[in-house]
C-alpha cells in the first residue's frame, strides 16, 4: 500500500468513526419533551388545572387617605357621631345616616335621595361601603377627596340644605362635648372648625371597610366558603359571555371609571362635570354589600338585582338605542340556573362585620335615626351557607335522591363529598355541574330498564360537567346538548358507565386532563366529533362500548398510557383514533 | 520535515488532529442545523397576557385548530390570523373578529367548513381567559 493510500484510508476511517460517534451522541442526547409532572401530588391529567379560586385573592388598592388626615381613633370616634346627628342640617332634621343609613347598606333604599326638603334629588344614594378605596367620587366622580365630598351634601338646598356653615360651626362649639372631642382630634385650641367636620366624617367613613364576605374567605383558598350556586354564579360572573368582572373586579368590585351602560334617564352624568366626558357615563359602583342597598343604578330604576342582571342579559343600552354602550356591556344569554347563580354570587359579597353601632344619642340631644328592618339581610344569610359545611358536625356518606319536581343540580347542591346523587328514572332539561370530590352520580331505570334522561333541547350546552376527583356517572342518557354530553376535566379517578349519548354536540363522553379515567358501557350516536374522547389525559381504559354514526369514535389525543379493548364503532370516517397533536400538551406514550 | 519524532508518531499526530478537526466541524454542524435540539431552547419570554392565552389556547382550542400552516384538525388552521382576521368582515377589525368568534363561532364561518364549533366558550372560559386568547392569536403571524 503506497504512502498516499495509507493516508487516504485512515482519513476515511476517522470520517467514519466520528460519524459514528456523532450518531452515537446524538441518539444519547434526551429529545424534547413537555416538563414532567409532579404524579405524586397531583397526577399528570389533573396537574394542569389550577383550583378555581386561583388568583382571586388580590391586595386593595392605597385608600384615599390623606396625609393631613391620618385616621385616628379620636377623629373616628368624632366622626362617628357627626355622621348621625341631624345638628349638620339646616332645620336639624337631617344626618348623614339619614341617606347613608347603617341598616340600608349605607344607602337609603330609595330611587333617589330626599333630604331636608322632601324634594328628591336627581341620583340614587350610593353606598359608603368601601369608599376609602375610591379615588372619584359621586356617581359623576366630580370630587377625589373624601373630605372635600362633604360639603355637597351639606350645603346642597335639598339634601341637608345648610346656609351659613359658619353659623353651624358656632351651634356645634356651643355643645361642650363635641368642643373636647374636637379638641381631642384635631388639637391647636380652635379646633371646631368646617374643615375638621369634614375631616371626621371621612375619618369614620374609611372605617367601612368591608373585606371578609364568602368571596373573600374562598379567594383565600376556603373551596366551602361559597355554596355550590355561588361559585357556579362566580364562574357566570367571571365569564366572558357576561364580563361582569372586568369593571366591577376584585378586590373592590368597583372601578374608578365611568361608564355608558345605557340605563334610561336625561342625566348627563360624566359628560355634566368634565368636557371629555360621555353623555350618561357613570361610575363603575363597588358590588360590595350591593345586595342591602337597593334600588339600583344612578337613578335607583330598578328594584331588585334580578332585574339589574336581566337588564345586562338583555344587552344594557343596546336594548333601548343608547349611544356609547360600554365595550363590555354586549347582552348575553343565561338559563333561568345560571341567572339564579349569578344572583346568588352576588350575595356573596355581603359582609357587615366593621357595622358600627347606631349612637344612642348624639351632643346635640337631637333624635337619631331608628334602626330599620333590610330584609335582606335573611335572604344573604340564606344564601351564604356555605361555611356551615366545614362548620357542620361531619356525617358519613349519604345518598341523596333527587325529588319529585326538584332538579339533579339542586339535589348535587345539598351533597358533600362521599355522597351517591341518585337520579330516578325521568326528563330533565338541566346542565349539572358538580365541583365537589367523590361523588356518584347515578340514575335509577324505570321497570323497563330505561335510563333517565338529561335532554338539553338544543340549548344546553352540557348534560353533565364535573370537576371534582373520584367522580362516577352512570345508567343515564343525554340528548340533544350543543357542546358536550358529559364533560370531566381536571380530576383524578373516573369512572363513566352504561350512558347513552346522542345528538351532544361535540364529544358524547369527554374526560380531558384527567388521570385514572375508565370509561365503559358507553353508547354514543350523533355527535359532530368524536363519540367518546379523553384529551390530555393518563390512564385511561375504554371498553365495551358503542359508537356509531359520529365522525370519529374513539379519540384519545395527547394520553399517556391507553387502553382500547372490545369496543365497537362504526358508520364514521374513523373508528378508532389516537393522535398526537403537536401544539398541545403531550404526554404521548404508548397506546396498547 | 526536520524533526526527532518517528513517521509513525507523525502520522498518528496528523489523524489525531485530523480527526479533531472533523468532529468540531461536525459538532459546530450538528447543533446549528440540530433543529429538535434547538426548538427545546425556550425563545424569549412571551408577554403575561399572551403567556396565559397559549395554555388557555392549548388545552381548549388547540384540540381542533392547527397553529401549522394548511393543517386542518377540525376547524380551520390559526396559523398567519393576526394577517388576516381584520379583513374577514367588514365592520369588525382584527380583535372584533376574534371575540365574536369565539363567543358567537356560528355568525362568520370559513368557506368550506360546518358551523360545529362549541358555542359555550363566552360561559365556560373567563373573560380574561377570553383576553387572553385573543392576545396570543394575534400574536400569529405568518
Amino acid at each position: 500500500m503506497s504512502k498516499g493510500m495509507k493516508w487516504f484510508v485512515g482519513i476515511i476511517g476517522a470520517i467514519l468513526l466520528l460519524v459514528l460517534g456523532v450518531f452515537v451522541v446524538a441518539a444519547l442526547v434526551p429529545g424534547p419533551q413537555d416538563p414532567q409532572v409532579d404524579v405524586a401530588t397531583s397526577g399528570a391529567g389533573s396537574s394542569s388545572v389550577l383550583p378555581a379560586y386561583s388568583g382571586l385573592q388580590r391586595a386593595f388598592p392605597e385608600t384615599n387617605e390623606p396625609a393631613d388626615n391620618p385616621t385616628t381613633a379620636a377623629a373616628v370616634e368624632l366622626g362617628h357621631l357627626l355622621f348621625f346627628d341631624p345638628v349638620l342640617s339646616e332645620n336639624n332634621d337631617v344626618a348623614c345616616a339619614t341617606c347613608h343609613h347603617p341598616d340600608q347598606g349605607f344607602s337609603d333604599g330609595l330611587p333617589t335621595a330626599v333630604g331636608t326638603t322632601g324634594t328628591p334629588v336627581s341620583r340614587n344614594a350610593l353606598s359608603l361601603w368601601n369608599v376609602a378605596y375610591e379615588q372619584s367620587l359621586f356617581w359623576d366622580g366630580r370630587e377625589p377627596s373624601l373630605e372635600d365630598q362633604v360639603n355637597f351634601p351639606l350645603t346642597h338646598p335639598d339634601e341637608m340644605g345648610v346656609t351659613d356653615v359658619d353659623g353651624m360651626v358656632l351651634e356645634l362649639q356651643a355643645i361642650p362635648e363635641y368642643a373636647a372631642m374636637f379638641e381631642e382630634a384635631f388639637g391647636g385650641g380652635d379646633a371646631v372648625s368646617a374643615v375638621n367636620i369634614n375631616r371626621a366624617l371621612a375619618a369614620f367613613e374609611r372605617t367601612l371597610i368591608s373585606d371578609d364576605s364568602p368571596f373573600d374567605r374562598y379567594a383565600a383558598g376556603d373551596f366551602n366558603a361559597l355554596t355550590s350556586q355561588q361559585r357556579r354564579g362566580l364562574a357566570v360572573f367571571r365569564s366572558g359571555a357576561t364580563r361582569c368582572f372586568e369593571c366591577h373586579t376584585a378586590p373592590t368590585f368597583a372601578s374608578d371609571t365611568f361608564r355608558v351602560i345605557g340605563v334610561e334617564s336625561d342625566d348627563p352624568g360624566r359628560a355634566g362635570v368634565v368636557d371629555d366626558g360621555q353623555f350618561g357615563a357613570f361610575r363603575v359602583p363597588s358590588l360590595r354589600n350591593i345586595a342591602l342597598s337597593a334600588p339600583y343604578m344612578h337613578n335607583g330604576s330598578m328594584a331588585t338585582l334580578d332585574e339589574v342582571v336581566t337588564f345586562y342579559e338583555d344587552g344594557g343600552g343596546h336594548a333601548t338605542g343608547a349611544e356609547n354602550v360600554d365595550v363590555f356591556v354586549n347582552g348575553f344569554d343565561l338559563t333561568d340556573q345560571e341567572h339564579e347563580d349569578l344572583i346568588a354570587f352576588l350575595y356573596a359579597l355581603t359582609d357587615e362585620s366593621r357595622l358600627p353601632e347606631i349612637p344612642t344619642s348624639v351632643p346635640s340631644g337631637l333624635p337619631v335615626v331608628e334602626h330599620l328592618d333590610n330584609p335582606e339581610r335573611a335572604v344573604a344569610v340564606a344564601y351564604n351557607t356555605g361555611g356551615s359545611i366545614t362548620a357542620a358536625e361531619p356525617r358519613g356518606p349519604m345518598t341523596i335522591r333527587v325529588e319529585e319536581g326538584e332538579t339533579i343540580q339542586s339535589a348535587v347542591d345539598r351533597a358533600q363529598p362521599g355522597d351517591t346523587i341518585e337520579i330516578p328514572y325521568g326528563v330533565y332539561h338541566e346542565r349539572v355541574v358538580v365541583d365537589l370530590s367523590d361523588i356518584v352520580l347515578q340514575g335509577i331505570p324505570n321497570e323497563s330498564g330505561e335510563y333517565p334522561i338529561l335532554d338539553g333541547e338544543g340549548v344546553l350546552s352540557e348534560g353533565v360537567i364535573a370537576s371534582g376527583n373520584n367522580f362516577t356517572v352512570g345508567n343515564l342518557q343525554t340528548i340533544n346538548y350543543t357542546d358536550n354530553g358529559i364533560l370531566v376535566e381536571g380530576a383524578t379517578g373516573v369512572h363513566f358507565h352504561d350512558i347513552y349519548a346522542e345528538n351532544v354536540g361535540t364529544y358524547g363522553v369527554y374526560p380531558v386532563k384527567s388521570t385514572d379515567v375508565l370509561i365503559e358501557r358507553i353508547e354514543v350516536t350523533g355527535v359532530d366529533d368524536a363519540g367518546i374522547y379523553a384529551g390530555q389525559c393518563e390512564n385511561v381504559i375504554i371498553r365495551d362500548s358503542v359508537a356509531c354514526g359520529n365522525v370519529i369514535g374513539i379519540e384519545i389525543e395527547n394520553s399517556y398510557n391507553g387502553e382500547i379493548s372490545n369496543n365497537h364503532t362504526y358508520n364514521s370516517s374513523t373508528g378508532i383514533f389516537v393522535v398526537i397533536l403537536p401544539q398541545l400538551t403531550s404526554k404521548s406514550r404508548p397506546i396498547h | 520535515m526536520k524533526t526527532f519524532l518517528s513517521p509513525t508518531v507523525r502520522r498518528t499526530a496528523v489523524f489525531l488532529l485530523a480527526g479533531l478537526t472533523l468532529l468540531t466541524i461536525m459538532l459546530i454542524t450538528s447543533a446549528c442545523g440540530g433543529s429538535d435540539v434547538a426548538a427545546a431552547v425556550p425563545t424569549a419570554t412571551l408577554d403575561p397576557v399572551v403567556a396565559a392565552g397559549k395554555a388557555v389556547f392549548v388545552s381548549d382550542c388547540g384540540s381542533c385548530h392547527s397553529t401549522a400552516e394548511d393543517t386542518v384538525i377540525v376547524g380551520p388552521s390559526l396559523a398567519g390570523i393576526a394577517d388576516r382576521a381584520g379583513a374577514r368582515v367588514d365592520g369588525l377589525d382584527d380583535r372584533a373578529y376574534l371575540y365574536t368568534s369565539i363567543l358567537r363561532p356560528g355568525d362568520y364561518i370559513v368557506d368550506g367548513f360546518e358551523n360545529v364549533m362549541p358555542e359555550n366558550f363566552g360561559k365556560k372560559l373567563t373573560g380574561e381567559e377570553i383576553d387572553g386568547v385573543v392576545a396570543y392569536l394575534l400574536t400569529m403571524h405568518n
